[in-house]
């Protein structure tokens, strides 16, 4: 089945808006540049740098959708790689999106857990998160979309009072010696958020419904960058108030940080900002996530009306988040390098690098045989 | 299918505002205060001071209360671990109690001694628990200090709070830097932790019976008064400077004067009195209202020096020696004014170098001067520096540099003629 028909179309500004406090909302949920390899004093640069390669992952992934600019990557894949391996590549982008719903609303379950309600199951605000984000699936992106055009500033807003609440306990000390013990620590910390920007295969499925059309790869890049700055600056500012020991060694940095700091004597906790900031993203990443994995389910599956799909969808996540990690410890060994990028890098990079090197098999052909594309 | 969904929503939104994590505040009651010490038997001892929110309301001072109804209470309990003696004055409260509005944590001089990194993982890991606390190491009875009545505030905790606090600007010791500065100072290589101590005054017998806290004979031949004599009349504890530590245990007291040198070479205290010798006879006394240093570690022929620079802004508070007609300093006289500064750079080399003697005395590294190294010598602390940096800290050449400004000598240009 092919989305030639589809009829619901967000804007480009709206998807990079997902996009943003996805990748925000989750990087800074436990700050894998800290928290998953030596990078230290140094994980703003390896921010930097996992942004670069986001950003050239990014660009794969819409140049390649904008190749096929009325399909899926569900469509194309099967078109690339044969309807079997194509199948196969689809089943699994379908997993990715699984994987990433459940495992966000996990993290921020435990994050509940951990900080704020130790005494609520976890399961019920799991059960919660996926039914909200089942909810806006099954409504449609356009609403997702809307949503997050409305959230976008406030979720800007309150990560950057967060950040500026702690400007006072900043220490520049504590980022130094800066970029003294090489490249291999700094490279360490890039893998994770790398592996994360797994978000961006979302891009793939949403390409047919953006708005306007010239500026889709744009946007989607665009995407990349942006959260990537932030990121730099938000490990620099964690370093700088939590130092490299405290803030490596904290389940959830950014929440560490919110909470030790009292900027004014009248204004002494900020954390709610962060969390709510959070609890934002988190919406609009989880129902783009059940969205695009029962759009791309129900393509595979040759059900018309995708719909029918989000309830289970929705239903797989909250399981999913539940029993794929028994605590928190297993949550943080799943983003450990090299276990989690090396699993990205299969199921999402060969995928990828298997379609690129197809497209340009087939473009090749055709200019040779001298046939015209469709 | 939309309201069914309407529905659902609502019922889950009914639901989070909390069935199982729900806390009425009729039914807890709130810590200000926590302190930790330990026994004789190595037990965790946990003293925790509550606010009783009935008894302050309407501003009723404590002299006023009717009995039963004190504007606050302690408690104290011990148990295995620091946890253990925490969770251990719960049996003792008829509500529940929270730690999450707690002021200031206070470490006795005998459990700092042993080692207050339990404290501080337990305080790092709780989620009630806050690092922007104040701390203080206190020399004498802990449950005695935070059982006594101060005379500025109906709950005792909120008193110490301020004497720890940059609000009190004016204290030459050291300003609690907090639990966050604390333990990231603990954390960090080539460098040691200096907390503020407080001394209990009533009665004030150092419980280990060891060296005592950080009084001063030199004091009296100092340039300015001792922090010793500062306490508020009435109150039962006195800022008395600081407690030098090497990673989590205590090795000895700073007096109010080393405190300040290591503060301004850690461009930490900002404000400082300071009376230095008035050329024209007598003392003036400055306000030391700006502090900023550098320090800068240099590595020569196997050899690491340091270099410490401090820029002091301040300006005149006061003078003596305007007797029998006496004209005091001319403050219009650049020679005058030249010969103050040097006066103030001297006291405040004096401090820093007092504070130097101090850290070589104790092999406490509290001003950084490792951590400068580390920070700005990478490779030469890499090299092998950083692994031996305790046996070199008391022959590192370190070199004092004061560049003292006045910028005023207060509302008046010249001094009065009696």
């Amino acid at each position: 089945m092919k989305m030639a028909e589809a009829r619901e179309i967000i804007a480009n500004r709206q998807l990079a808006a997902i996009l943003f406090m996805m990748r925000t909302t989750v990087v800074i949920s436990f700050v894998p540049l800290l928290t998953t390899g030596n990078a230290a004093q140094d994980a703003w640069a390896a921010g930097l740098i996992a942004g670069l390669l986001l950003t050239l992952a990014a660009w794969g992934i819409a140049e390649l959708a904008a190749r096929y600019p009325r399909l899926t990557v569900v469509d194309y894949s099967r078109m690339l790689l044969g309807r079997f391996l194509g199948t196969i590549v689809s089943l699994v982008i379908s997993w990715h999106f699984l994987l990433i719903a459940a495992t966000d609303i996990r993290i921020y379950a435990e994050l509940m857990r951990v900080a704020f309600m130790p005494n609520t199951p976890i399961w019920f605000t799991i059960v919660a998160m996926a039914f909200l984000a089942s909810l806006a699936a099954w409504f449609g992106i356009e609403p997702i979309g809307r949503a997050a055009d409305a959230f976008l500033p406030i979720f800007a807003a309150f990560v950057a009072l967060t950040l500026l609440g702690a400007v006072p306990s900043f220490n520049v000390h504590n980022l130094q010696p800066a970029l003294a013990r090489g490249l291999r620590p700094v490279l360490s910390s890039v893998w994770t958020p790398l592996g994360i920007g797994l978000q961006w295969i979302s891009a793939g499925m949403l390409f047919p419904f953006l708005i306007p059309q010239n500026r889709r790869v744009h946007s989607v890049v665009l995407a990349a960058v942006l959260p990537s700055a932030v990121l730099a600056v938000v490990a620099a500012m964690l370093v700088g108030v939590l130092g490299t020991d405290l803030g490596s060694k904290s389940l959830f940095p950014f929440l560490k940080m919110a909470r030790s700091v009292r900027p004014t004597r009248t204004i002494e906790r900020i954390e709610i900002l962060g969390t709510v900031a959070w609890g934002l993203g988190l919406f609009a990443g989880g129902s783009t996530m059940v969205y695009c994995g029962s759009r791309a389910l129900s393509q595979i599956l040759r059900i018309t009306e995708y719909r029918k799909i989000v309830p289970v969808f929705g239903v797989l996540v909250a399981l999913y988040s539940m029993y794929a990690y028994k605590d928190a410890f297993q949550l943080v060994r799943f983003f450990r390098p090299p276990g989690f990028p090396l699993l990205i890098a299969l199921t999402a990079g060969v995928p990828y690098a298997l379609m690129w090197a197809s497209h340009i098999a087939r473009h090749l052909l055709r200019r040779r045989t001298g046939r015209q594309d469709r | 299918m939309r309201l069914s969904a309407a529905l659902v929503a609502l019922c889950l939104a009914l639901a989070s505002a909390g069935c199982w994590d729900r806390k009425e505040p009729d039914d807890m009651v709130f810590a200000v205060a926590l302190g930790f010490d330990i026994d004789d038997d190595g037990d965790y001892v946990a003293i925790a001071q509550f606010a009783n929110p009935v008894a302050v309301k309407g501003g009723v001072g404590p002299s006023s209360q009717p009995a039963g109804s004190a504007p606050f209470w302690t408690n104290c309990a011990k148990g295995r671990t620091p946890f253990d003696a925490l969770a251990n004055l719960s049996p003792a409260l008829s509500r529940e109690m929270t730690v999450s509005n707690i002021e200031v944590l206070l470490i006795s001089e005998r459990l700092a001694k042993r080692g207050i990194a339990p404290i501080m993982d337990l305080v790092a890991r709780d989620n009630e628990l806050r690092l922007a606390v104040s701390t203080a190491v206190v020399d004498g009875s802990l449950k005695s200090l935070l059982e006594s009545q101060f005379p500025e505030d109906p709950i005792p905790a909120l008193s110490i709070q301020r004497m720890l606090n940059p609000i009190h600007f004016i204290d030459p010791s050291a300003m609690s830097p907090g639990l966050l500065q604390s333990i990231t100072d603990m954390l960090r290589p080539g460098q040691d932790l200096l907390l503020p101590a407080l001394r209990f005054s009533a009665g004030a017998v150092s419980e280990s019976g060891e060296e005592r806290g950080p009084d001063r004979e030199s004091d009296s031949s100092s340039n300015s008064r001792s922090a010793m004599d500062s306490t508020s009349p009435g109150s039962p504890v006195t800022h008395i400077g600081s407690a030098a530590f090497h990673r989590d245990k205590m090795i000895g007291w700073l007096d109010g004067h080393e405190s300040r040198g290591a503060n301004f070479a850690r461009t930490r205290g900002q404000h400082a009195p300071i009376s230095v010798q008035s050329p024209a006879g007598g003392l003036v006394s400055i306000h030391v209202a700006q502090v900023e240093s550098t320090v800068t570690p240099r590595y020569m022929n196997e050899d690491v020096s340091v270099l410490i620079k401090v820029k002091v802004e301040g300006h005149v508070q006061g003078q003596t020696g305007l007797e029998e007609g006496q004209a005091g300093v001319n403050f219009a006289n650049p020679e005058s004014l030249r010969d103050l500064r040097s006066c103030l750079a001297q006291c405040v080399r004096e401090d820093i170098e007092h504070a130097l003697a101090k850290s070589r005395e104790y092999r406490s590294d509290f001003i950084g001067l490792g951590n400068a190294v580390y920070r700005r010598l990478p490779r030469v602390w890499k090299a092998g520096i950083g692994g031996r940096w305790y046996e070199l800290l008391p022959y590192v050449q370190v070199q004092v540099e004061v560049e003292a400004t006045l910028t005023s000598s207060g509302l008046l240009r010249e001094s009065l003629h009696y």
